[in-house]
């Protein structure tokens, strides 16, 4: 496998005039469960489109274990296992009639997991699809990704629908049989809490633009809130600032690393440092897709 | 092995979609096929038991519902032609079906096949009537094609002594002939479906444009004396007065049309996003 799963560079998808991906620059590294987080209308989606060839980039490149997304379309579908959005099958088709289906487009299917899914998750495999819940729409997609046996799973928004209970027990199948394998998973979420719980990176999008791309650990280490107050403070993102944003006559800012080392900074520039405190993700997502004053000098 | 065996799941499910109404019309044509091979044989002879005057009816019933069943065949292609790869996008199934690892074209000429060899089924087994032997008496000896006159073909053209029966000319022609029609039928709808990415609207563009081209080929017949092809009117022509070589060429050039409508619809069909 390549050292990244999936490489953007520049990546711009446009839909008349409004761009609903712009520039998107990504690495996620092989073997990573990545969560990709962004708000409604982020770009998410989209991305995830054109890694799989539903929608053709306007501009910029990507590849996906190592193969481009223009010319490669094929071969990426053959190792890549993708949860979609909305969960819709063929309604006249029963889950095992989905199974049979769709094991004939890969070599690798493994029925033992097909198995292993279904008792786990409690999937009813000889109901119509139509006749089927939300959650257990969501739960017959996951289980046929997992069976393809893909060195990347990529999975728009996996868990939408599923009660507390199964949505578990999908966080931990996928945790256990994918990520536990050394596979890659690739993983849209609106849930920090989720995320939180089985990624080890996290990408932040929004309005089309990477934000954030880091790994959890190094949020939770090392992340911190800065709020200072005081005049002429620093307005740019430059390292180790991540986010920046005014309130008031209060700044706040995001900060990567050192964030001691920044407070005493803003301080001798005259402001007054009222908190230093440690970041959640959520925190972290919040702060970067807040819509506010931008810290203007 | 692996290439025959994705080709079978997913020519299963094609089958799966296309199932339900492919077995109603069949089961239509055998109905109706089987009540005109019924009055025909009048096996309990109880439309000989009848007044003349009824009997006479009797004997228009076959002919009205035989032919009309051949000639209204051409119209179940739209109907199975609405049922093509782009009711995926309707459905909301095309993030799934896209996402398998098989080229687009393969996808769609997998289903629009299913879908025109279903359609050749149809036509064949209506055909299949029109030889049923019928004894002496009652419409002369020979097969029900002996009466078998569609209602579009002039009245003077007889149907049932140019060709011995079982000829090619007396079987496989019309069955030829026939097929053709309802392929265009099912090409165009297939295509426009594929467009339109809906059944419903699929089936309603095909119609439009068939009625404004059939508009402009009477326009033009009719106002400038200038013929274009038509294929209702030019496939009927052929299928019972006479088959030959010229008539073969006709057919073939139609067949082309059905290609070229899928490769239009194959184009389209790679170029869409979801």
């Amino acid at each position: 496998m390549s050292e990244h799963a999936i490489v953007t560079q520049g990546l711009v998808k446009r839909y008349g005039k409004l761009a609903a991906v712009n520039g998107l620059e990504m690495r996620v590294p092989g073997g990573a469960v990545y969560g990709f987080l962004g708000r409604n209308g982020a770009g998410k989606t989209t991305t995830i489109k054109m890694l799989l060839g539903l929608a053709r980039p306007n501009a910029g490149s990507a590849r996906v274990l190592g193969l481009d997304i223009a010319r490669d379309r094929l071969e990426i579908l053959r190792r890549v296992a993708f949860v979609g959005e909305y969960k819709v099958l063929y309604d006249q088709l029963t889950a095992a009639e989905m199974v049979r289906f769709t094991r004939s487009f890969y070599p690798g299917w493994s029925d033992a997991a097909v198995e292993k899914c279904a008792r786990l998750l409690e999937i009813p495999m000889l109901q119509e699809f139509r006749k089927l819940s939300k959650g257990n729409r969501a739960k017959v997609w996951m289980l046929l990704a997992l069976a393809q046996q893909a060195e990347l799973l990529v999975l728009d928004e996996p868990t939408a629908g599923l009660d507390p209970f199964i949505n578990d027990a999908v966080l931990n199948l996928l945790a256990e049989e994918v990520a536990g394998d050394g596979r890659t998973i690739f993983f849209s979420s609106h849930h920090l809490a989720e995320v939180e719980q089985i990624c080890d990176w996290v990408g932040i999008v929004d309005e089309g633009r990477m934000l954030l791309e880091a790994r959890l650990e190094d949020i939770r280490e090392h992340y911190r809130l800065v709020i200072a107050a005081g005049r002429d403070l620093p307005a740019g993102k430059t390292a180790p600032v991540v986010a920046a944003a005014r309130n008031g006559q209060f700044s706040r800012y995001v900060v990567a690393r050192d964030a001691q080392a920044f407070a005493a900074q803003l301080t001798s520039q005259g402001a007054s440092v009222t908190e230093v405190a440690p970041l959640s993700l959520r925190a972290v997502f919040i702060e970067l897709v807040r819509k506010e004053e931008p810290c203007l000098p | 092995m692996p290439a025959l065996s994705v080709a079978n799941g997913y020519l299963w499910k094609c089958w799966r979609d296309t199932r339900s109404t492919f077995l109603i019309i069949l089961s239509a044509v055998l109905v109706v096929g089987a009540f005109g091979v019924y009055v025909a044989f009048d096996p309990f002879g109880w439309i000989a038991a009848k007044p003349v005057d009824l009997q006479v009816q009797w004997q228009i019933a076959p002919q009205a519902l035989l032919g009309t069943m051949l000639l209204s065949l051409p119209f179940a292609g739209m109907v199975l032609g609405a049922l093509g790869v782009g009711t995926e996008f309707e459905r909301g199934t095309a993030d799934f079906l896209l996402t398998r690892p098989r080229s687009r074209r393969h996808l769609l000429w997998t289903s629009w096949a299913l879908g025109a060899a279903q359609m050749a089924l149809l036509v064949l087994v209506s055909n299949l009537f029109r030889l049923a032997p019928v004894g002496p008496g009652r419409f002369g000896e020979g097969s029900l094609r002996n009466f078998l006159r569609p209602p579009t073909v002039h009245r003077s053209v007889t149907l049932s002594h140019r060709y011995p029966v079982g000829s090619f000319e007396d079987f496989l022609g019309p069955v030829l002939v026939l097929c053709t029609m309802a392929l265009v039928f099912y090409s165009l709808t297939y295509l426009m479906t594929t467009l339109a990415r809906s059944g419903r609207n699929g089936t309603g563009l095909a119609l439009g444009v068939m009625i404004a081209y059939g508009s402009v080929f009477a326009t033009l017949r009719n106002w400038y004396d200038i013929r274009i092809p038509f294929f209702p009117v030019d496939l009927i022509q052929l299928a019972f007065p006479a088959f030959d070589s010229a008539s073969m060429a006709i057919v073939a050039g139609w067949l082309a049309v059905c290609v070229a409508l899928t490769l239009v619809a194959q184009l389209s069909f790679e170029r869409a996003e979801i």
